[in-house]
């Protein structure tokens, strides 16, 4: 398990954790990022990153990414 | 709006076309944009529906009917307190798994009657999808329609269906085809009955949206117990409910919940979407634009570089008209002023065409052709998608100056106007990050203040123009982060909001929709000029020809003694005659009328404006008033804004004083040092 800000570009994680506040958290599950969800880290550049999830594209700034805990999953394509 | 008009509210998630829907419904033509976020306050439109007159009501994005920021809380409270006679809610349908979260807790909430709007149908069929509409429609209980309204198709399809829902009147919402897993609905029904013992509570929302939102520790809904009898006990069942259903899941609850909304949705996009393959082409070429645009260490330099073309096209392009125009609006005024002449016209009313009106609203004018090309350009970024990014780019640095990545966003509206800028500030979901953005947003540079550069670089660095007004421009950008980083230490201490915001596809904008959105705002300057900055002309010229008898515009005239008043405490920063003062002061009403009272008072078009202008300034003073105009006392409305938008006179007057000692500091700076430098 590790911080979203360290995965790689290209790597797909599935979410085990969301840190932080309530607020943040329900924000982010209205958008579709919560616990057990799969997703594509579009680029990642130890910092800011941008998501595939569900088809969108999301971006997150470097504190809100550290907040997000995932572990990787073996590519499926 | 009166109390028993039919109301269709248009909800959805950000960017998912309500807008577009809107003014296609209504004829408006509310502002449309790539980005999370254009619309930031709710907007009425009344709509025909057969020989039925509606009103329709546009809302700001949500994705969940949990608010966070401003601009989500009118959304959501116009659906949960103004109960719309029923709502279409808009979805992006090239992205179903996400867009019909809102429309699912839509129909727990049962506020009203749904239709739900299938938009962008177009993307849909481009990336070689399909729907099963009526199947998905039919399992619902809702109807469908589908649209993509920026091509007008589906339009009168939807008007067809909501006229028959609002015929239908509220019969009440079908049952929905969804259950949480069983332990969940057992604490449902627990929460349900035990919520039904106090009639008062179920009132403003059906119990079962009650106990659900209760369950999952939402506070607003918590403190709607508070003024219960029955509070105690039904929190105490509440824990006990919540801790048992937690022991059969084995994880929170809260999460569990939205966990099965989605899951339920994965089910139903499964089961009615049918996807081929290859169809993410359009995306990847969106993250192939943001692998340039987006990176971590080309992004700014990107940014600043758009920035500079945008410049670069706004002059050269834009520039090339002026002098035409300005040609024509000279000849115009000789022309008025013989033809008053010759019909033995009284000469106060030669004077008064040709000084007040034509040298005075003629001077402001001739910008038009530049002003139009810096909105193109602006509505380019916006539409392009740009914006988001800009914002996502931003983040670290505007972090590091006490902002949030959200404030790029006001910051670049902030540059055609400050108001709508100030405006859009609503989507920071931090209060303070929000005040700090609004106090510093009327430093970037509005369409208003550009006359004001183009003449005095015009006039004194003709060679360079485009670089020193394009340098103003960055001062701008460059002091709203210093400021911002002062206020964020002084008043506002403490962590910004982190930053998510969705990155919506890159859209190639079509010609039409971008030259009719600049000249729709281009027609609002244009209009601005007949009305607000005519009248202040025209009474800039009565007070230089008053008292009666007196020389037009000299130091005797009412103009005159005022300006002269002031004009000591511009010697210092190079300008102390009263001329710069009148105009500076007049210029509070709107930024345009700096020119405007200069083009009257020096009772001249552009060009020999100019040269009055070279005669008075040296190139020193000229820069010294040029950053003064950028930065001294916003213009009234935007004055208006930031009372508006912050609620209190307390920061419109401390925006008031801030910005004044900042310009007046700089220019004096500029002007004692320039001189000191270039004896
Ligand atoms: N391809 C396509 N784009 C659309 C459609 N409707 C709106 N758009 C674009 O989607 C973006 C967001 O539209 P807007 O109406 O501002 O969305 P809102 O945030 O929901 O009000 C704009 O760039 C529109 O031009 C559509 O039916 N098809
Ligand atoms: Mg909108």
């Amino acid at each position: 398990m590790c911080p979203l800000s360290l995965c790689a570009t290209g790597e797909r994680v599935k979410v085990e954790k969301i840190a932080g506040g309530c607020e943040v958290r329900r924000r982010l599950e209205a958008m579709g990022v919560l616990p057990g969800e799969e997703m594509e880290v579009v680029s990642c550049h130890c910092g800011p990153v941008i998501l595939n999830i569900k088809g969108c594209r999301l971006g997150l700034g470097c504190g809100m990414a550290q907040k997000i805990l995932v572990t990787p999953v073996k590519s499926s394509r | 709006m009166k109390k028993n008009d039919v109301v269709i509210a248009l909800a959805g998630n950000p960017n998912s076309g309500k807008t577009t829907i809107f003014n296609a419904l209504t004829g408006s033509r509310q502002r449309v944009g790539n980005w999370p976020g254009v619309t930031v306050e709710r907007k009425e439109g009344k709509t025909d529906l057969d020989g039925r007159q509606v009103t329709v009501v546009d809302l700001p994005g949500i994705y969940s009917l949990t608010a966070n920021s401003l601009d989500e809380r009118v959304a959501r409270d116009f659906i949960v307190q103004d109960r719309p006679c029923l709502i279409a809610v808009v979805l992006d349908a090239s992205n179903l798994e996400r867009n019909l979260y809102l429309s699912l807790q839509l129909m727990e909430l049962k506020a009203a009657p749904l239709v739900l709007v299938f938009n962008m149908i177009d993307e849909v069929e481009e990336k070689g999808m399909s729907i099963d509409l009526e199947g998905l429609s039919e399992l619902l209980g809702i109807p469908i329609v589908a649209t993509a309204a920026k091509k007008n198709r589906g339009i009168q399809q939807l008007k067809k269906v909501l006229a028959e829902q609002v015929t239908l009147g509220a019969a009440a919402p079908p049952a929905i085809p969804f259950r949480y897993r069983e332990n969940t609905e057992f604490a449902i029904e627990r929460l349900i009955q035990r919520l039904g013992e106090d009639p008062s509570l179920s009132q403003s929302s059906p119990p079962r949206w009650l106990a659900i939102k209760l369950l999952e520790d939402d506070r607003e809904y918590l403190a709607r117990l508070e003024k219960s009898p029955l509070r105690d006990s039904i929190l105490e069942d509440l824990g006990v409910l919540k801790k048992e259903t937690e022991k059969g899941i084995g994880y929170d609850l809260e999460t569990a919940l939205v966990e099965e909304r989605y899951g339920f949705i994965n089910g139903l996009v499964k089961e009615f979407v049918k996807k081929s393959w290859g169809l993410e082409d359009r995306l990847s070429l969106s993250d192939k634009i943001d692998k340039v645009l987006a990176n971590r260490l080309m992004g700014l330099p990107i940014f600043f570089f758009l920035l500079w073309l945008i410049f670069k096209l706004t002059f050269d392009v834009g520039g090339f008209f002026v002098h035409y125009i300005d040609q024509l609006f000279t000849a115009l005024g000789n022309q008025a002023a013989a033809l008053i002449q010759a019909l033995n016209g009284p000469s106060w009313l030669a004077s008064l065409v040709e000084d007040g009106i034509i040298g005075g609203v003629g001077s402001v004018m001739v910008f038009v052709p530049i002003i139009f090309f810096l909105y193109l350009a602006i509505s380019l970024l916006e539409e392009s998608g740009y914006m988001a990014r800009g914002a996502f780019v931003m983040d670290k640095i505007m972090h590091a100056m006490g902002l949030h990545g959200k404030s790029f966003i006001p910051m670049v509206v902030g540059f055609g106007c400050n108001v709508p800028g100030i405006m859009a500030a609503r989507t920071l979901e931090n209060p303070k990050d929000r005040i700090i953005t609004i106090l510093i947003t009327p430093l970037m540079s509005c369409a208003a203040r550009l006359p004001i550069y183009v003449l005095f670089a015009g006039a004194f660095f003709a060679k360079h123009q485009g670089t020193v007004i394009f340098g103003i421009y960055l001062l701008g950008i460059v002091l709203a982060m210093l400021m911002a980083r002062i206020f964020k230490s002084v008043f506002f201490k403490g962590e910004p909001a982190p930053l998510i915001m969705e990155l919506p596809p890159y859209r190639l904008p079509s010609a039409k929709s971008l030259l009719l959105s600049a000249w729709h705002r281009c027609f609002i300057f244009v209009q601005k000029a007949g009305t607000v900055i005519f009248l202040a002309v025209v009474a800039v010229w009565c007070l230089a020809s008053l008292p009666l008898g007196v020389e037009y515009a000299s130091q005797e005239s009412i103009v005159g003694r005022v300006g002269s008043i002031f004009a000591p405490l511009l010697e210092p920063i190079g300008f102390g005659f009263w001329q710069a003062a009148v105009a500076l002061i007049f210029g509070i009403l709107a930024k345009e009328i700096v020119v405007g009272t200069l083009g009257t008072l020096y009772g001249a078009g552009e060009e020999t404006l100019a040269g009055a202008i070279a005669s008075q300034f040296t190139p020193v003073s000229a820069l010294a008033f040029m950053v003064l105009s950028l930065v001294y006392i916003p213009c009234a409305a935007t004055i208006g804004a930031v009372r508006k938008e912050t609620n209190s006179w307390y920061w419109a007057i401390f925006t008031v004083a801030y910005t004044l000692v900042l310009g007046w500091l700089l220019a004096f700076l500029i002007y004692q040092g320039g001189n000191f430098l270039f004896p």
